[in-house]
């Protein structure tokens, strides 16, 4: 999940990695101190500092990555499944050997992808189990139960929606009875003909 | 065979019903006049489903005649006439059939099996010698299965795979250049369907016997004996999440497949099938103590006279609203 630090740093999204370091280490020995002010304003201080604290830590781990080439290397994973090369995918997935929150993730699409839904879940599940601040990963896994591992969701919302148009499902209506009319014909001749 | 991809009788249209009822005979008088009329009994509903969808797909000609019946001997019933695709399906049946019966002599080497095995065997026989393909990708699958089942640490979705891959290698073979990505995901999905739900359906027998089972399997890693002294209600109880999220997810991905496909014959008819039969395996196994019997899924789909005048009215009722909505919207 991409990192707020910038807002709350009051940087540009462009802003350098030093910047963002001096930025954080002085807003975060000021809210320090503010928080130990009585009433409000030391409430809201104490609240700010949790809130930078946490986006911090999500924008270290996300550089983290960076500098370890994962990210780089989820990128391709990312251009070859959406390019349908879903083995080339794999075997780039299978030779990373740092297997952190991200990797199960492409992992679990790479399974989606093959129509091999429980183990999606699966690898989703140990995604959040490994970063479980990603919201990324926990909005999968609640889309997966609630459609796609749904006995209850609505069937006309799998697959190609365009088709459900009105005018597509009357002219397939019209088309669907065809062989049964074709039957109808046949058993009405046939028996006239007896 | 199995006997788990079946339209909801109920829901069905008179001509629906009839069309659905032309084809099942159709695969039966097929199996009957090329490879014998033991082999009649390999006839199944779900192969019913493969013919009906293949015929369609593939644009095939569907013609009509009117015979009489063995199971019915009173009445002249309208079926398909043989055509290459019917006489696919039959050898199809008979094969999956065959080997089936194979398997369950592995299973409990009982008698009984054996003994129908032997009364197969001719017709086997003669589907492989005019299908050589589909006894050899039939084959393949049942020893890739057999390889993955010895594995002990296993996902039920590797394990489904060789099943799935079955039906869809089957369905290219037979659609030929008709073939599809949508329909491809559809009968691989189909495939692993029938499946996990027949492994749903023989939990509490496989739980009784100690013989192999693909849910009992994964969801113990390869140490099936923990669930030895548990009822099937007691499994699903601990497990059902899982089981049903299985299920649910590969009918959900059979819908979304068939949903993205082009129909032009039988539509209504396999949408039935796909969007509420499927779903209605899957709750009426799911509320059985045991096994589903084979009669009671027959019964399920024979359609009384009653049955036949209730369908006229609703239709003649919805015909009249469909009118009614007509002239509003002129």
């Amino acid at each position: 999940m991409e990192s707020n630090i910038y807002k709350l740093l009051g940087l540009p999204n462009t802003a350098m990695p030093e910047e963002v370091e001096n930025a954080y280490t002085f807003e975060n020995a000021k809210l320090s101190e503010e928080r130990f002010k009585s009433g409000i304003e030391g409430n809201e201080a104490a609240r700010k500092l949790n809130d930078l604290n946490i986006e911090y830590r999500m924008y270290k781990d996300n550089q983290n990555q960076k500098q370890q080439g994962g990210n780089t290397g989820f990128e391709e994973v990312d251009r070859l499944i959406k390019s349908d090369n879903i083995d080339a995918a794999q075997s780039l997935l299978d030779g990373m050997m740092d297997r952190n929150g991200e990797w199960h993730y492409m992992q679990s699409i790479i399974f989606y992808k093959r129509d091999w839904i429980s183990e999606c879940r699966k690898h989703l599940n140990m995604a959040i189990n490994l970063d479980p601040t990603n919201q990324k990963y926990k909005n999968a896994l609640d889309k997966l139960d609630q459609v796609v591992g749904n006995g209850q969701a609505n069937a006309q919302n799998f697959g190609s929606q365009a088709r459900y148009s009105n005018n597509q499902s009357d002219y397939r209506r019209g088309q669907t009875d065809q062989l049964c009319n074709c039957l109808l014909c046949y058993c009405i001749l046939s028996s006239c003909c007896r | 065979m199995f006997g788990y991809v079946l339209p909801v009788q109920e829901k069905l249209k008179n001509q629906e019903y009839a069309l659905y009822n032309a084809f099942y005979c159709g695969i039966c008088l097929d199996i009957k006049d090329r490879l014998g009329e033991f082999a009649r009994l390999a006839t199944g509903f779900d192969m019913t489903f493969f013919a009906i969808l293949l015929s369609d797909i593939t644009a095939q000609n569907v013609e009509f005649r009117v015979c009489k019946c063995i199971g019915n001997p009173l009445h002249k019933k309208s079926v398909v006439c043989r055509n290459t695709l019917m006489d696919t399906v039959a050898d199809i049946s008979v094969i999956l059939a065959y080997y089936k019966i194979q398997d369950d002599i592995q299973d409990n080497e009982s008698i009984k099996s054996k003994f129908v095995a032997k009364l197969f065997r001719k017709a086997y026989i003669k589907a492989r010698t005019s299908s050589p393909q589909v006894d050899l990708l039939i084959r393949q699958s049942l020893q890739n299965l057999e390889n993955l089942q010895k594995d002990n640490d296993i996902s039920i979705d590797r394990l489904s795979h060789p099943f799935g891959e079955l039906i869809k290698q089957l369905t290219i073979l037979v659609a030929g250049d008709k073939t599809s990505d949508n329909l491809e995901r559809l009968c691989y999905n189909i495939g692993k369907f029938v499946y996990l739900i027949d492994a749903l359906d023989d939990l509490s027998e496989d739980i009784k016997k100690g013989t192999f089972n693909a849910f009992l399997h994964t969801l113990s890693s390869g140490c099936p004996e923990i669930f030895d002294k548990m009822t099937k209600s007691q499994v699903l109880d601990k497990h059902g999440t899982e089981i049903e999220f299985a299920i649910n997810s590969t009918i959900n991905m059979c819908i979304s497949g068939f949903n993205s496909l082009d129909f032009s014959q039988s539509y209504s008819l396999l949408k039935n099938i796909i969007h509420l039969g499927l779903r209605k395996k899957l709750s009426q196994i799911l509320s059985s103590k045991g096994k589903l019997k084979k009669s009671q899924t027959s019964r399920d789909m024979r359609r009384t006279k009653a049955q036949f005048r209730d369908s006229e009215k609703i239709q003649n009722s919805q015909s009249v609203s469909t009118i009614d909505e007509a002239t509003t919207v002129d």
